[in-house]
């Protein structure tokens, strides 16, 4: 009896000293060792969020939500601000070349006037002699159609409403972002208050770069690249290109070439018809037949001017109206594909910004980590 | 009956590595309540070694049958003066937890577990042919806490030695204790508060560790000039000890207690 009572205490104390033994190892272990807390403690507190000086905490899942929703939003702020540009650009270039299309008229009362007739025979005259080297009618067409310099001014406003929609549209993108975030973020907690998240995320350089002044500097981005469609592509070699438009155009310009020089032939003999008629005024007759000659040119050109307008104005303003359209869809094409480059680099920049922003929440989350950006 | 000691004594450690974790998020009440328990808790072990004092004390100057033995033997006036100095022991114990960055101080109070429980064994043990039977329990915890005071003050200062230090030598000692006392973070205003003081007290002593043990040369004496700055962690260490005390004096209460008269 004695003997198992003498047992189950040498037991007794071999399974107490065996635990005094795993627990001092087990406290040690705790005390040196800081991840287990971290893990247990990180659980309990969430994620911390911080924003704009404030500092916010919540459960994990409720993080990735909010990345998704950031990613969201790049994706439809992007695509919202390129289709605003491309509706205003549209609008704007529809109603300004409404007004040039409006001029369209008188360039054609010009053309089929007398005065045209011979500015334009006296420039040519002048090109040959090589005393100008531009096109006459171009320039003409480039001063009354276009308004000289007037153009590159009206697609240079242009530019900077697009820029400032789309700075607007970023300045929305973020505010409608923040206000999300701070929704579901709930109640800042005090900056003096202690919490061990499991991982914090910095979001004010995502902020910026919502609002277009991040890594990606859209809004610097937009301001130089419109610089650029200006010079290069809207208000440049505006004649020029008027004056190698469409086949279309070439072909309707040469047929009204042909109708200028037939309309020379027959100015040439009414003009000689009426000399002759002065043979009889003796002394006088070369004066009679200058004076005579010359009127007949001129109402012979003004007729046949007239019958010109009559046969080939439309043509001539439809012409026209083609090589309008041309440039304009040119001009369209030039400022959205600008705009476009900028949108994609913003929005690459957003993407780019939420992914390292919330890089550090991988580890919470148990996904690998990403690549370094 | 040691081994169950030590059982029991680690589960101080354990709510003392628990509170160091968690320490600053707890709210003003919850840390409160702590120090009031704690508090309260160590009140358990001062007053049974403040009544072993009195009643050694009377045994040698009264008679047993005078009525002052009775009305001076310690009471709810004995206890209240060992609270109100438990109080502010608890109170530095739960800033110290609150505010540890390093795993020496905790690794210590573990090891110690056993070290406490064999000392008093020893003296136990020690005492068994000198000392009177109902006193020797609690004197052989009395000489046990003393010595392992000692030792774990030692053991504590040495470590310190090893520690790194945050570099204050660019700064003033009005700087050096700013910059260290904003460091401090807690949920309870109370704690920041006290964790805020005590984080000062260290800069002071860094600093002073910093700008004057330098200059002096002989190692012994930079040992000892240490162990002087970090004197106050002894507070620490003392606090501790009585939480462990309290702990076998709740378990042993009917053995440890000297009873009411003599033998």
């Amino acid at each position: 009896m004695n003997t198992q009572v003498q047992r189950r205490g040498i037991a007794g104390n071999a399974a107490r000293a065996l635990g005094v033994v795993l627990a001092l190892a087990l406290l040690t272990a705790l005390v040196m060792d800081q991840r287990p807390w971290d893990r247990l403690l990180a659980t309990d507190s969430g994620v911390g969020i911080v924003i704009q000086g404030q500092r916010f905490q919540l459960p994990a899942e409720e993080s990735a939500v909010i990345e998704h929703r950031a990613a969201r939003h790049a994706d439809r702020g992007a695509a919202e601000a390129g289709d605003a540009a491309a509706r205003l650009v549209a609008a704007e270039l529809d109603d300004l070349f409404e007004r040039l299309s409006g001029r369209l008229p008188a360039y054609a009362d010009w053309y089929f006037s007398l005065r045209g007739e011979y500015t334009r025979l006296s420039l040519l005259i002048l090109r040959w002699g090589g005393l100008a080297t531009a096109d006459p009618v171009v320039d003409k067409a480039v001063e009354l159609i276009l308004g000289g310099e007037e153009l590159a001014g009206e697609v240079s406003a242009i530019e900077g409403r697009v820029e400032g929609l789309l700075a607007a549209r970023a300045s929305e993108l973020r505010t409608a972002w923040l206000q999300e975030l701070l929704l579901m973020a709930g109640e800042p907690r005090p900056a003096s208050e202690p919490g061990t998240p499991s991982a914090v995320v910095l979001l004010d350089d995502l902020a910026k770069e919502f609002a277009g002044h991040g890594s990606s500097e859209f809004l610097t981005r937009l301001s130089a690249s419109s610089a650029g469609a200006a010079s290069a592509g809207a208000a440049g070699p505006l004649a020029a290109r008027l004056a190698l438009r469409s086949s279309a155009a070439a072909a309707g310009g040469g047929s009204l070439a042909l109708k200028g020089a037939g309309r020379g032939a027959a100015k040439a003999g009414s003009a000689g018809a009426g000399a002759l008629g002065c043979a009889a005024a003796g002394p006088a007759a070369w004066a009679c037949a200058l004076a005579v000659g010359g009127a007949a040119w001129l109402a012979t050109d003004w007729a046949l001017l007239s019958a010109d307008e009559w046969r080939n104005r439309d043509a001539l303003i439809a012409d026209w109206e083609a090589r309008l359209a041309l440039l304009r869809a040119e001009l369209e094409e030039t400022l959205l594909e600008h705009y476009d480059e900028a949108i994609a680099a913003w929005h690459r920049g957003m993407r780019l910004e939420v992914e390292r922003s919330f890089s550090p929440l991988d580890s919470v989350r148990g996904a690998p980590p990403r690549r370094s950006i | 009956m040691a081994l169950n000691d030590m059982l029991w004594l680690l589960t101080v450690p354990v709510f003392l590595i628990v509170l160091s974790r968690v320490g600053v998020l707890l709210p003003d009440t919850a840390v409160a309540v702590l120090v009031l328990g704690l508090a309260l808790f160590m009140t358990a072990g001062i007053w049974l070694r403040l009544v072993l004092r009195r009643r050694i004390f009377l045994a040698g100057a009264l008679r047993a049958e005078s009525p002052w033995y009775r009305r001076l033997r310690g009471g709810p006036l004995m206890a209240l003066v060992a609270l109100g100095g438990a109080i502010p022991l608890a109170a530095i114990l739960v800033v110290a937890m609150a505010r540890v960055d390093a795993p020496h101080l905790l690794l210590g109070m573990v090891l110690n577990v056993p070290v406490l429980v064999l000392l008093r064994e020893f003296w136990s043990r020690r005492l068994a042919s000198h000392a009177v039977p109902r006193f020797r329990a609690m004197l052989a915890l009395r000489l046990a806490l003393a010595l392992n005071l000692g030792l774990l003050f030692l053991a504590l200062a040495v470590a310190a030695l090893f520690r790194t230090y945050p570099e204050l030598s660019g700064l003033t000692l009005a700087e050096a204790m700013l910059s260290e006392a904003g460091r401090q973070e807690a949920t309870s205003g109370l704690l920041q508060a006290l964790m805020q003081l005590a984080a000062a007290k260290d800069a002071m002593a860094w600093w002073l560790g910093q700008q004057v043990l330098p200059g002096v040369i002989d190692p012994g004496l930079q040992v000892a000039g240490w162990m002087v700055l970090v004197a106050t962690d002894l507070l620490v260490v003392w606090s501790y000890l009585l939480i462990c005390a309290s702990v076998l004096t709740v378990l042993h209460w009917r053995a440890w207690h000297p009873g009411g008269h003599r033998e």
